[in-house]
């Protein structure tokens, strides 16, 4: 079917390797949330106003939209995931560069990631620690984790999942404390902005590709749908509802100032035992990063694997030492807050708009294509 | 991995914790309470008043004050530091006192300072003093016998805890200063008989202080801005009215009004726009409440005589918020925070608002309903 040249685009996964669907509803919201559901409210509010939480609703239906389009995509295919599709589709040869162009991007992603938190370790709990010393530590929990394999890797956003869940409890008290009022007048904001505030609300969806790379893994491939779109529709919700008490709990012009709106949230719960509830929330933060980084670094030496043939622990060592020096590197705030802008543009096209211009090619390129096995997985 | 890989990696973790700084307790002074003032010779500078907890176990007291004069708050806390053998750190800080010098200037400067530091809670109390802040400080430090770091923190948080006090927070503070249409208020301390104690509010027009009220007319604004669950209130009503069911035989005073008081008082509350021309609010009051006191014999058993004083209470009540609300007029303040409804139906800026806001009319429907006389008929 593929014309000439030798290039399978179908993965072979050996079953011991295998995961359940039932993961990827982890796997997905864990990588959404991470550290850019921190700050999400604000970017909405900023363009949207008191009428964000309708930004948050648009980004999520799109974003289903996105998760439908990638399944078509992928089962287009046997078993493959968008590096082999990529090449089937455009050539070996561009084929490879749009991959280089994945593992570029997971990179800066991870980078970001790791700066963001950094950052945050520093302004809340310890303002003397060097940056150095932080990201070696976290890339040294990368490097434990991602050499453990793919299935470590799905265990621990499993277990960081609940670890970190019970946090949201936590938020009765900003919800009490919310006023109504600050959601009135309804729909003030023109549909221009309200586009504009979901599409502010992308950084905080990105994740959405491991899709891509992790479908080829999946044991039981018909529960893939139902997974994703769960894991999708509670992150949304997540989105939405820290949307939502952060419009309530801040006045407008107070919001637009907090960077990190949703850990400043946390500030006023207050225990007999623990006064400061807010460190403990950014310490226990590190739950909800560490599934992030350790996903995107599966994905770079993952992809460098399948492109480039370098054995993936040697590729682990390179990206870690990498990661090492961007995240210590860069300091100043501007500075990071301006590249987590950049990350998240590029985060927009990549996660978002190319699965959709890769869909009618797809389609057109596959269109003799019918799942040979369908009773059967 | 091989076991060796696993260890290294443990041991260097170990190794990295220690390069943190360490905190020890013995060394750290921290900081309960500050006070502001502006210094009387120079205008520019700050005078500021820390009084901190120690935990040196040979010292004869477990508080220290220091005072320390900059250009910023941070350089006095620097300053303070020079003066004091211990490391000023101000994690725990529970009050923030404003003498009237700085607070009739405006004290918004400061208290973004305070905001935008992440070490600093969110649940602090702000309090403004009616004499230098410094003063009442040193007044408290000599003075009190219990344990001077918490007193002034207990003295608001016992009267806040039991619905005496409106909440002054410093997440309060910043939520009606940036708010459109609403002022803060805060405790007046001042000193009596060498001890603190809460007489007044301070009315503050965006963060200046411009005014005062007493502590019983503070009860009116969150009697209509919130909700009571257990408040109280004391009323004096004309006799002439209850001569009728006045137990004469018994009861021999003879003064001209009748003086009761109400508790666990809970109340709910309703404020509607009803003409934007006029500017004209409509306010449903509903309260309940247990009559716990009574300065004449009445005979109650009787459900005319309850339903009259029930009505009385309520015109008294309404009276009273009458001539509260043309002090606000007056001094152009909002602590109820009309313009924030005003604002729902029709956005306005905080400028409009203070032009509009002494031509606003207030119709009030208060109605009192007494549920308990006590065990005594």
């Amino acid at each position: 079917m593929n014309r000439g040249i030798s290039v399978n685009p179908n993965v072979v996964v050996k079953p011991n390797l295998r995961i359940k669907a039932f993961y990827l509803f982890f796997i997905i919201t864990s990588l959404q949330t991470g550290s850019g559901i921190m700050g999400v409210p604000r970017y909405i509010f900023m363009e949207a106003k008191q009428d964000a939480w309708i930004s948050v609703l648009i980004a999520g239906g799109l974003i289903h939209l996105v998760v439908a389009v990638m399944l078509v995509i992928l089962n287009k295919y046997e078993n493959a995931d968008i590096l082999g599709i990529q090449m089937d589709i455009f050539g070996k040869w561009i084929g490879k560069l749009l991959g280089t162009g994945y593992i570029i991007y997971f990179f800066f992603v991870l980078v970001s990631v790791l700066v963001d938190y950094i950052q945050v370790i520093q302004i809340f709990v310890f303002p003397r620690v060097s940056p150095w010393l932080l990201s070696l530590m976290l890339i040294l929990l990368i490097i434990y984790a991602v050499s453990g394999g793919l299935r470590v890797a799905v265990g621990v956003t499993f277990l960081f999942f609940f670890f970190s869940l019970w946090l949201l409890i936590f938020l009765y008290k900003p919800i009490s404390l919310m006023d109504f009022e600050h959601f009135q007048p309804v729909l003030q904001a023109s549909p221009a902005e309200l586009l504009r505030g979901a599409r502010k609300t992308v950084y905080s969806y990105i994740g959405l590709e491991i899709l891509f790379f992790i479908y080829p893994f999946i044991d039981n491939k018909r529960k893939a749908k139902q997974s994703a779109h769960l894991g999708v529709l509670l992150t949304t919700f997540l989105i939405l509802l820290v949307t939502v008490i952060c419009i309530g709990y801040f006045s407008g012009r107070e919001l637009v100032e907090q960077i990190w709106p949703v850990l400043v949230l946390f500030k006023i719960v207050e225990y007999a035992i623990i006064g400061r509830f807010d460190v403990l929330v950014v310490t226990e933060w590190m739950m909800v990063i560490l599934p992030n980084i350790i996903f995107l670094t599966w994905m770079i030496t993952y992809s460098m694997k399948r492109l480039y043939k370098v054995p993936q622990r040697k590729a682990l060592y390179a990206v870690g030492a990498t990661a090492f020096v961007g995240a210590g590197l860069v300091k100043n705030e501007v500075v990071i807050l301006n590249y987590i802008d950049r990350v998240a543009t590029a985060g927009f096209w990549i996660a978002f708009v190319y699965p959709m211009l890769l869909f009618p090619i797809v389609l057109i390129k596959r269109r003799k294509y019918t799942k040979q096995k369908d009773g059967k997985d | 991995m091989p076991k060796l890989h696993y260890a290294s990696l443990c041991f260097i973790f170990i190794l990295l914790a220690g390069c943190a700084p360490a905190y020890p307790i013995e060394k750290l002074g921290v900081i309960n309470t500050i006070g502001v003032d502006i210094n009387q010779e120079n205008e520019e500078m700050l005078d500021s008043t820390y009084v901190f907890f120690q935990f040196d176990p040979n010292a004869n007291s477990p508080n220290e004050l220091v005072s320390s004069t900059a250009k910023t708050i941070k350089g006095a806390r620097e300053r303070a530091n020079l003066k004091s053998n211990f490391r000023l750190v101000p994690g725990k800080l529970r009050v923030q006192l404003f003498g009237p010098s700085i607070a009739e200037q405006g004290i918004f400067s400061i208290l973004d300072t305070l905001s935008r530091d992440a070490k600093i809670t969110d649940t602090m109390y702000l309090a403004a003093a009616d004499s230098s802040a410094g003063d009442i400080l040193s007044q408290v430090f000599q003075n009190s016998t219990t344990n001077v770091g918490t007193h002034l923190y207990q003295l608001i948080d016992t009267n806040v805890e039991q619905e005496i006090l409106i909440r002054t927070t410093l997440r309060d503070f910043m939520h009606k200063y940036f708010d459109v249409g609403s002022d803060p208020v805060l405790p007046l301390l001042s000193v009596k008989d060498q001890m603190p104690s809460i007489t007044k509010m301070a009315l503050f027009q965006d963060d200046r202080q411009v005014g005062e009220i007493s502590t019983e007319e503070g009860f009116f604004i969150k009697l209509l801005s919130g909700k009571y669950q257990t408040g109280r209130i004391e009323v004096d009503l004309p006799i002439e009215k209850f001569e009728s069911v006045r137990e004469t035989e018994t009861d021999n005073r003879k003064e001209e009004s009748l003086f009761l008081a109400l508790s666990e008082l809970r109340s709910r509350n309703k404020i509607k726009l009803v003409s934007k021309e006029e500017v004209k609010f409509k306010s449903e009051v509903k309260i309940e409440a247990r009559l716990v006191e009574l300065s004449e014999q009445l005979t109650l058993d009787d459900e005319k005589t309850l339903h009259k004083l029930e009505d009385e209470i309520a015109k008294n009540l309404k009276q009273q918020i009458n001539n509260l609300m043309a002090k606000f007029k007056e001094l152009n303040v909002d602590p109820i925070g009309f313009g924030e409804i005003y604002n729902t139906k029709h956005p306005i800026t905080k400028k409009e608002w203070r032009a509009k806001f002494p031509e606003m009319k207030l119709d009030i429907d208060l109605k009192v309903k007494i549920l308990r006389h006590g065990i005594i008929e």
